[in-house]
Order: C-alpha cells, then sequence, then structure tokens
C-alpha cells in the first residue's frame, strides 16, 4: 500500500571467475532513477561488494538483490516429469517452463549460495538459460537452432525447437574459489544432471582430447550429414597442441597484458568450440536428436571475445553464426523486474 | 517463481524508527481526534442543555407572566375584600347610628339603607316628637329630607322619611370619617 512511497533498488550479481560485475537500478514508480555499475576483483573482491551493497540497500527498504547461479551442477531439460519429484530424489531444485522444459540446479548448490550472500541476503537466483531463453526471446520460437551463453566462466548451451528446449548443457570455463568447494559437497545426493552423467558415460573429456581427430564427434557427423570438409578440422589443432607450446613460452618471453589477453581469448574460444563440439556429438547421436540438424548457433557474448569462435565454427562445422554483444547486468535486472512485477 | 530458484524475501516497508514515528503519529492523532470528538460530544451536549434551560426559561417566564396576573387579580380581589369589609364596617356604624338616632317613642318598621339614601318606616306618637328627636338629627346629617304622615288608629302617626344625601356630601362625609 505504500509501496509507492520508496525507491525500488534492483541489483544484480554476475559473478565472472573469482570476480563480480555488480548493476544497480533505482526505479520510482517505473521512472529510472539511476543506473551504476562496477566491477570488483582481487582477493578481498567479495567483501569489498557487500559492503558496497550493504550501503546500496540502506537507501530503500525496497529492494531485490538477483544473481546469476555461478553453479556448477545446474542445467536445463526437456520435459517437466522431474519438476515435482527432483527435490525428494536427488536434491536439485527445479523450475518447469510452460509445462515443457524444466531448470534445476541443485540445493545444496543453492543453500550454499545463499549462505555466502547471507548478510546481505538474495531474492532471486536465476540459471543462465532463463537469460537465453530471454535475450533469445525474438529467435528461439522461429525453429530449430543451437543457443549458448558465453561468460568468462561458464559456458551454457542449449537447444531450443519452436521455443521448446530440446537438450542443455552448462559448462563451468575454470574452477573458482566457491566453485570447488561446491563442486565437493555437490557430490552428494544430486544426480538431476542426466547430462553430466551421460556425457560421462560417453567417455568426452576436455583432458581426453588431444586432438580434433579423436573426437568421436567428427565421425558421427560424416555419418549424420553430408559434410566432407570435416578434415580441415585439423587446422586448428594448432590450438590444442601449440597452446601448450604458447603457455610455455609464456613464462620466458615478456609478453604484454594485451597478447596475454589475446591468447586467453584465443584459448577460451577454443573451449568454447571444443564444448559446442562435445554438445552436438552428444546430440546427434542421443535420443534428442530425431533426424534433426543445428544449421544455426546463436551466441550471447558476454565477455565481449567471440570473433575467433564464429570463425571455429563456420570454418570447422560449417554452422552459420549469430554471435550477439550481452549485458549480463541488464539481463539478470530485466529478470528481476519480470519475476518482482509477478508478487 | 518462474525463472528464479527463490522466491524473494518479504520485505519490511517498515523500519523500527519508523514504525516507533508512526506509532507516536498515531498516538497523537488518536489523542487529537479523541479530543476533537470529546470536545464536540461536550459542545453538543451544551447546546442542548442550553436549549433545554433555554425552553424551561420561557416555560418560567410564563409561569411568572401568569402567577402576576394571577397576584394581580387576587390583589383585587383583596382590595375588592377590603373595600367590602370597610364598608360593611361602616355599614354596621350607620345602622348602629341610625338605631341610636332613633328614640325610644318611635317605632321603626322598616328602613332601607343605601349608598346616599335612607328610609324610614315607622310609627310616631305624634308629629313632634318626630320632628325634634328623629327628624333634627336627619336632617343635621342628610341634605334633603322629606317626611310624609298617616294618622292610624290610635292616634299615632305613620310616617316615611326619605333622607337623601348629595354626592358632594357623600364625599365630604367620606373625607370626614
Amino acid at each position: 500500500m505504500i509501496a509507492w512511497l520508496y525507491q525500488k533498488i534492483f541489483i544484480a550479481i554476475i559473478p565472472d571467475g573469482g570476480e563480480y560485475d555488480v548493476r544497480i537500478v533505482t526505479l520510482k514508480q517505473k521512472k529510472l532513477l539511476s543506473k551504476e555499475s562496477r566491477h570488483y576483483g582481487g582477493p578481498s573482491a567479495h567483501e569489498d561488494m557487500l559492503v558496497y551493497l550493504r550501503k546500496q540497500i540502506d537507501l530503500s527498504p525496497l529492494y531485490y538483490i538477483a544473481i546469476l547461479n555461478p553453479g556448477l551442477h545446474q542445467g536445463a531439460m526437456a520435459g517437466c516429469s522431474l519438476h515435482d519429484i527432483a527435490d525428494e530424489l536427488s536434491g536439485a531444485k527445479t523450475l518447469c517452463r510452460n509445462g515443457k522444459w524444466l531448470l534445476y540446479s541443485s540445493i545444496l548448490e543453492i543453500d550454499t549460495l545463499k549462505q555466502r550472500y547471507s548478510s546481505i541476503g538474495l531474492d532471486f537466483i536465476f540459471s543462465p538459460f532463463s537469460i537465453i531463453e530471454r535475450f533469445f526471446a525474438d529467435k528461439i520460437g522461429t525453429g530449430f537452432a543451437l543457443y549458448a551463453l558465453a561468460q568468462k566462466d561458464s559456458f551454457s548451451v542449449a537447444f531450443f525447437d519452436d521455443g521448446k528446449l530440446e537438450y542443455a548443457h552448462h559448462y563451468p570455463m575454470h574452477a573458482h574459489e566457491g566453485a570447488a568447494s561446491i563442486e565437493d559437497g555437490s557430490g552428494i545426493g544430486f544426480s538431476v544432471g542426466v547430462e553430466e552423467d551421460t556425457a560421462s558415460e560417453k567417455g568426452i573429456s576436455l583432458e581426453d582430447i588431444e586432438s580434433l581427430d579423436d573426437l568421436d564427434i567428427i565421425d558421427e557427423l560424416d555419418n549424420l550429414s553430408d559434410i566432407e570438409d570435416l578434415d580441415s578440422l585439423e587446422d586448428i589443432a594448432e590450438f590444442s597442441d601449440d597452446q601448450l607450446t604458447l603457455e610455455e613460452k609464456r613464462i620466458s618471453l615478456p609478453y604484454s597484458s594485451e597478447i596475454k589477453q589475446e591468447m586467453s581469448g584465443f584459448n577460451d574460444d577454443y573451449t568454447r568450440f571444443e564444448f559446442i563440439q562435445k554438445t552436438l556429438s552428444y546430440f546427434y547421436g542421443s535420443e534428442y536428436c530425431n533426424n534433426r540438424f543445428v544449421e544455426t548457433v546463436y551466441i550471447a557474448d558476454a565477455y565481449g571475445s567471440g570473433g575467433e569462435l564464429k570463425r571455429y565454427l563456420e570454418e570447422e562445422l560449417f554452422l552459420n553464426v549469430l554471435i550477439r554483444r550481452i549485458d549480463m547486468g541488464d539481463e539478470v535486472i530485466s529478470l528481476a523486474m519480470s519475476e518482482e512485477e509477478e508478487l | 517463481m518462474k525463472h528464479s530458484f527463490i522466491t524473494p524475501r518479504p520485505k519490511r516497508l517498515i523500519s523500527g524508527e519508523l514504525r516507533l514515528v508512526l506509532f507516536f503519529f498515531i498516538v497523537t492523532i488518536i489523542m487529537l481526534v479523541g479530543t476533537y470528538l470529546f470536545l464536540h460530544f461536550k459542545t453538543y451536549a451544551f447546546i442542548t442543555e442550553r436549549q433545554e434551560v433555554a425552553r424551561e426559561e420561557k416555560s418560567l417566564k410564563n409561569t411568572i407572566s401568569q402567577m402576576g396576573s394571577e397576584i394581580k387579580m387576587i390583589e383585587k380581589e383583596v382590595k375588592i375584600a377590603e373595600q367590602i369589609t370597610t364598608d360593611n364596617i361602616v355599614m354596621k356604624e350607620s345602622i348602629r347610628n341610625l338605631f341610636d338616632l332613633v328614640p325610644d317613642d318611635i317605632i321603626l318598621d322598616r328602613a332601607e339603607l343605601e349608598s346616599s339614601s335612607l328610609i324610614l318606616y315607622g310609627t310616631t306618637p305624634n308629629k313632634d316628637t318626630y320632628e325634634y328627636m328623629l327628624h333634627a338629627p336627619l336632617r343635621s346629617i342628610f341634605h334633603r329630607t322629606y317626611t310624609s304622615y298617616y294618622p292610624i288608629e290610635n292616634g299615632w302617626y305613620r310616617f316615611v322619611s326619605s333622607n337623601y344625601l348629595d354626592d358632594e356630601t357623600v364625599t365630604q362625609g367620606e373625607e370626614i370619617e
């Protein structure tokens, strides 16, 4: 009744591999008053961010803190059959979307995340797949395609067919401070992520892949399509073999920070390329495929280094690639606002 | 929630300090409203009481007016009673004086005493007795005196004496009294 007297403060926290991007949007009666962004890095990033956020939330009691789920054990899957029983059976929190597909995340990871932010509290925890669904809302209803959200420390891949999720996988890019402990603890009783189990059964592991020739996907792609130029994938073997050489050289040679960043981008792009390749391999070999083949890949690029990835995908997998720059802060704030309106 | 794995915490829009301020504010408003209602009630009661008193005053004024009229009436009656008493006393005295005037030799049969006249009916042994013993005092009292004699069988005379007082004489007589 008296909520109109107060400002509404929406705070988005984007964990980014031990660093944090914070976006604060202040509204009053749906009118934008201010918009502020901050980046926190270094060993005391989390504490510094909490101190800053505590000051911000003192300005109005009507504040909502949203965070993009940084958990490793999360994902999405087709169908909502597990929605009601997931909590009891597998320790996963699920959200059914339109009765067609569901989002899931480890309850343990969510509790750990809530505990980690207990001093300021959390109001919304969003899945990266919700970001994909919202960001590509104009595309996912138009046919079958692969959609990806590329963040610095994670890579989320999802197949949508006319708005319905067919298959999805969430890949962590790097182990970071909170994730290691979460991973250690979440091994107990978390099994909704059937994709992870299935993927491990398929024996696909980044450590095991030394060249693209070793990837089963190449054979599967040969069997499944008329693509004859996949041999050219060998050209990019340099990114796996030579990468180690570059790392070794980095130790001895005085590279500038720009070169380091560029090399990091190359490595990340190649890793993401491998994730997409692996996901395609699993998808084509699974019952989800139904003789459908991906022609277009939509990538939401949150870290601004998708040029190489686009080239890899176009040249090696012959995919049409559309990369859109995404501001994660804005998207999380937008999701938080839509959720708040439904309260 | 459609996208969030958790539901937002309930927001406490009213902080402790604000709650305290609102509490005192509300208490103040309640006291003001209570005072206003009390004064309003008292004013209403006072107006009602004033109207009642005005009505009672009007009623009392009417009663006083009626009592004044009654007092005037009673005063008039008292005056009348006093006048009657006085008249009776005067009348009594007049009658006594009249009978004192009449000598033993003269017998009165009837007397008609009015405010300004006296008519006597009686018998006298002779005219001289009447003339000297009764007529003389009567003439000294009344302005006009007329006497008629009628002889009767035993030699006496029946007489009728009409005596009148003029108005001035009456006034003078009252003043003398």
